[in-house]
């Protein structure tokens, strides 16, 4: 039982930043109809920036993150106004589908590219939040990281949900997911919006780096492997619905937890990464494409 | 565009001369295989089984795969991320094959194609059915769980992979087997980009083209879209195991490093910055990349921002490449002296 | 309102005797509370071109997918040359003689026009790829294709590649593509909308031509074009046939005022009459 509910506490913990991804991917997704597969390299940013500043620039630990967000919702801004606003807003020439993957998969070789050349191939962890030697509660010990990542990604994905079902912002972001044509027609401006909801998610992303990080650890090239998973789980919530997405990185992470567990701690991500290939086979309704979807028919 | 009347037209169409063999090999397509073989055996021969000979060869491999993304990705749209895995399971299925069983290189070479047609028949079977977002995630998954299986298999040699792969032709010298490996290397190519290019130009290769352009309607001209889409899945799929299997013969060794997660984006950026619609631009692709990733320190480290810089410019600037980029310059060029030539004209008149 | 129901004195356009190639019995479509397409009844014989009309939301479209198998009826039968096709699919339907042609086509853009309609000529074309390198029917498609081109008088832009065609050259080729395995009836969607006046004429010669061999079935919103080539229409409101008869037998009859008066008003430069309430009394 308490290696039951350890296994459970680690994967709540690595679970909650694939459900936060889910949560950005999905936001994201609603507004611009992009995968966003560098949300992992800004969360990656986000922690190996932080433990730099504060290791090498000795730099307070707020100070270094603010300065890390801000670097990040920059880098987000940039690449929207640099890239996105002419790829879609201009004209709606050239591919459709592979523009879902790969804008941001450039995006994210660049970013990493940057990253390894300044950061070099070291891990790092930032410094926790919540320091001390892990609570034990009940019979089990959970890392106060990983109370807090969880929290935080309880949180956000509440906030998320929320926003989008309460506030006309919200709704909007909606709207242009629909028809960014219908959208603009009634006045949303869905590029703006677009940028704003991206640097949010790159924010957010870098945010749950830092929190995380002193749990895992962070290298130039950890983006690719847990973004990809966010991307999955937020398909489980058929790209609508953040609070799903929320449930489905963690259960993801539990999954990951468990089998590393009670099965193999090598090859827990090969059986999740199988497992996760044959739902998406077998039922790939669940990623939510009908055949009325332009997407479910490859226009590359 | 003027009016048509329903008359009856004098259409004729150049009646075709008797088919014999070499009408059978198709002219386009024999030369073009040949013109490949022709350059790639004269350089590797110049080479003389020196480094660059070995980068060369390297990237032959790579440009089997890369000839097979052309038909699969770009003219079929079949945006599936599986070449790497695939070439995984070549070079490793060679490897293993080589080492642990003993068996010569024409052997294992066959077995690799005749394994890599049966795993792509059974995964391609389930993977074309769904619709093509869901293939396309699915397939970004592939890489991720064979790098995790290879890097912690000892069977497979973990992070050391494995070592000892023959070349396809041993010579006297590691140099003469160099030369002798990069030549099969060649001819093998040629033989792909024949079979790709006959492939394209011939009817079914037309219904390939129908089926990207419009799926309701090709299926309405009776193409068998599950038929195709396995079709072409295996067929892409077992060429990138045999160039996975070329470099790990040209290389001698095999390393999870060749499946890793920047391994499928490589292999889309040899294939898209070219011009993703051009055998020839393929191969050249294939090469230059590998060499760019062996040359200098500088260069092989930052290989990646550069790539993903490129792949971001060719969406935004011409998804058809620089092969497309290139076209539509001489389309410019020549639209600009058509229209020189008909104002000349009205001038006169 | 009176009734909207004026039917033409001439009855079905089948002879008598005659099975019809294409024939409906009570076909029913409903789209959740939306009943689109109610108990619609009407048999078409073996040459000719026939129209079906009607406003946008009258259920033209869905009676249109219903005949080409697009969509499954709920209620009613679909009956070709005397077989009840209704379970079957829309390829299926073609590959028995039951072509379409689709309003937004993608050709297939680097390859030529020739080539374009020859996808429809392949002699079998379930051929494996494996064979497809050694054995191509290419050879035998481009002759069949160019005589379909031919028969449409459409040769000379035979060369062309697709991307480069205009509008009027893509429906060309979408029509050449849909009556290349010579169909035995041609349902047409809206071919003519978005061309000129000379290339409608154009367009419907190239119909009437090819009514003489076989059964067209036009949709469209050109009632103009539609009397003039149709032996027999359809006019539907509301999911229902509103008229059927002979395109003499249509003026008059509400079913024509409602259509002409939308498109009186559709033609009105004078905005200032859009701007007025309108009539009580629509025109006739």
């Amino acid at each position: 039982m308490t290696k039951f509910l350890n296994l459970l506490a680690a994967g709540l913990t690595s679970g909650a930043i694939y459900a936060i991804f889910a949560a950005c991917v999905t936001l994201w997704y609603r507004v611009s109809n992009l995968l966003n597969f560098a949300v992992g390299d800004f969360a990656m940013i986000g922690a190996i920036g932080t433990a730099l500043l504060v290791q090498d620039q000795h730099l307070p630990f707020a100070v270094a993150v603010i300065i890390v967000l801000v670097a990040v919702a920059l880098i987000g801004w940039l690449f929207d106004v640099g890239v996105l606003h002419y790829a879609l807003d201009r004209s709606t020439r050239g591919a459709r589908v592979v523009a879902v993957f790969f804008y941001t998969f450039g995006l994210s070789l660049v970013l990493e590219g940057i990253a390894r050349a300044i950061f070099g191939t070291d891990v790092y962890a930032a410094p926790p939040i919540w320091g001390g030697p892990a609570s034990q509660v009940l019979d089990f010990h959970i890392q106060h990281a990983g109370v807090l990542t969880i929290a935080l990604a309880v949180i956000v994905g509440l906030a998320l949900w929320a926003y989008l079902r309460f506030t006309v912002s919200g709704k909007a972001v909606a709207a242009c997911g629909e028809s960014s044509l219908g959208a603009r027609i009634v006045g949303i401006s869905s590029g703006v919006l677009r940028r704003r909801i991206f640097i949010l998610t790159a924010v957010l992303a870098a945010l749950f780096g830092v929190v995380e990080s002193p749990v895992t650890g962070f290298v130039y090239n950890s983006g690719p492997s847990i973004s990809l998973i966010g991307v999955v789980a937020a398909g489980f919530a058929a790209y609508n619905k953040p609070g799903r997405a929320v449930l489905a990185g963690l259960g993801i992470g539990v999954i990951e937890a468990l089998l590393g567990g009670y099965v193999s701690t090598q090859y827990n991500d090969v059986i999740l990464y199988a497992a996760l290939f044959v739902i998406i086979i077998m039922r790939p309704e669940i990623l939510g494409l009908g055949a009325e979807s332009d997407l479910a028919g490859v226009t590359v | 565009m003027t009016a048509v009347r329903p008359e009856t037209g004098t259409g004729t169409v150049r009646p075709q001369a008797a088919w014999g063999w070499w009408q059978r090999l198709d002219a386009t397509s024999a030369s073009m295989a040949l013109g490949v073989a022709v350059v790639g055996i004269v350089a590797l021969v110049a080479l003389n089984g020196n480094y660059t000979g070995l980068v060369v060869t390297t990237g032959v491999g790579y440009a089997v795969v890369t000839v097979g993304m052309v038909a699969q990705i770009g003219y079929s749209h079949q945006l599936a991320f599986s070449q790497s895995v695939f070439m995984g399971l070549g070079a490793y299925g060679a490897a293993l094959l080589e080492t642990r069983y003993n068996q010569g290189v024409l052997v294992s070479m066959l077995a690799v194609i005749v394994g890599a047609v049966v795993v792509a028949y059974l995964i391609g079977a389930v993977v074309t059915r769904a619709p093509g977002l869901a293939l396309a995630l699915a397939t970004l998954l592939l890489p991720l769980f064979l790098y995790e299986l290879v890097t912690y298999s000892s069977y497979l040699g973990t992070f050391a992979g494995i070592s000892g792969v023959l070349p396809l032709w041993s010579g006297e010298t590691y140099a003469e087997g160099m030369v002798r490996t990069g030549v099969v290397a060649v001819i093998i190519l040629a033989v792909v980009v024949w079979l790709v290019m006959r492939i394209m130009r011939s009817g079914v290769g037309l219904q390939l083209m129908a089926l990207a352009a419009d799926e309701r309607l090709a299926e309405g001209m009776g193409v068998n879209l599950r038929k195709r889409r396995l079709g072409v899945f295996i067929f892409g799929s077992v060429l990138a195991a045999l160039g996975g299997a070329i470099v790990a013969s040209a290389q001698g060794i095999v390393t999870p490093d060749l499946v890793n997660e920047s391994a499928e984006v490589t292999l889309l950026i040899m294939v898209f910055v070219p011009g993703r619609r051009n055998v020839i631009a393929a191969i050249v692709g294939a090469i230059v990349i590998e060499w760019l990733s062996t040359s200098t320190e500088f260069i092989s480290t930052n290989l990646p921002t550069f790539e993903g810089a490129l792949l971001i410019l060719v969406l935004l600037i011409e998804p058809d490449g620089i092969v497309g980029l290139c076209q539509r310059g001489w389309e410019a060029v020549r639209r600009k002296r058509v229209e020189r030539a008909v104002a000349a004209k009205e001038e006169t008149a | 309102m009176t009734s909207m129901l004026d039917t033409g004195t001439s009855g079905s356009p089948v002879p008598d005797g005659q099975t019809p190639v294409l024939e409906t019995r009570g076909l029913t479509k409903r789209f959740g509370g939306v009943t689109a397409v109610r108990g619609v009844t009407l048999a078409l014989p073996h040459a000719g071109v026939y129209g079906l009309c009607g406003l946008n939301g009258a259920g033209k479209s869905t009676l249109f997918n219903l005949l080409a198998g697009a969509l499954r009826a709920d209620e009613g039968t679909v009956l070709f040359e005397g077989k009840d096709v209704t379970g079957l699919s829309a390829s299926k339907r073609s590959r028995l003689g039951l072509s379409r042609t689709w309003q937004l086509v993608h050709l297939a853009g680097q390859r030529t026009v020739l080539d374009n309609v020859a996808v429809a000529c392949l002699p079998s074309p379930s051929q494996s790829m494996i064979l497809a390198p050694f054995r191509t029917q290419l050879r035998d498609a481009r002759e069949r294709a160019r005589l379909v081109l031919d028969d449409l008088g459409l040769w000379h832009m035979h060369d062309r590649l697709a991307g480069t065609l205009t509008l009027e050259g893509q429906r060309l080729t979408e029509l050449a593509r849909a009556v290349a395995d010579d169909p035995k009836v041609l349902l047409a969607d809206e071919p003519a909308s978005g061309l000129s006046g000379t290339q409608r004429s154009a367009l419907a010669d190239t119909l009437v031509h090819l009514g003489e061999t076989r059964t067209v079935m036009l949709v469209e919103h050109d009632l103009d074009m539609l009397e003039r080539i149709s032996r027999y229409l359809w006019a539907m409101l509301d999911g229902g046939i509103a008229f059927a008869g002979r395109p003499d037998e249509f003026a008059g009859t509400h079913a024509h005022a409602a259509l002409r008066g939308i498109q009186a008003a559709r033609r009105t430069t004078d905005l200032r009459n859009l701007a007025t309430p309108a009539d009580e009394n629509p025109p006739t």
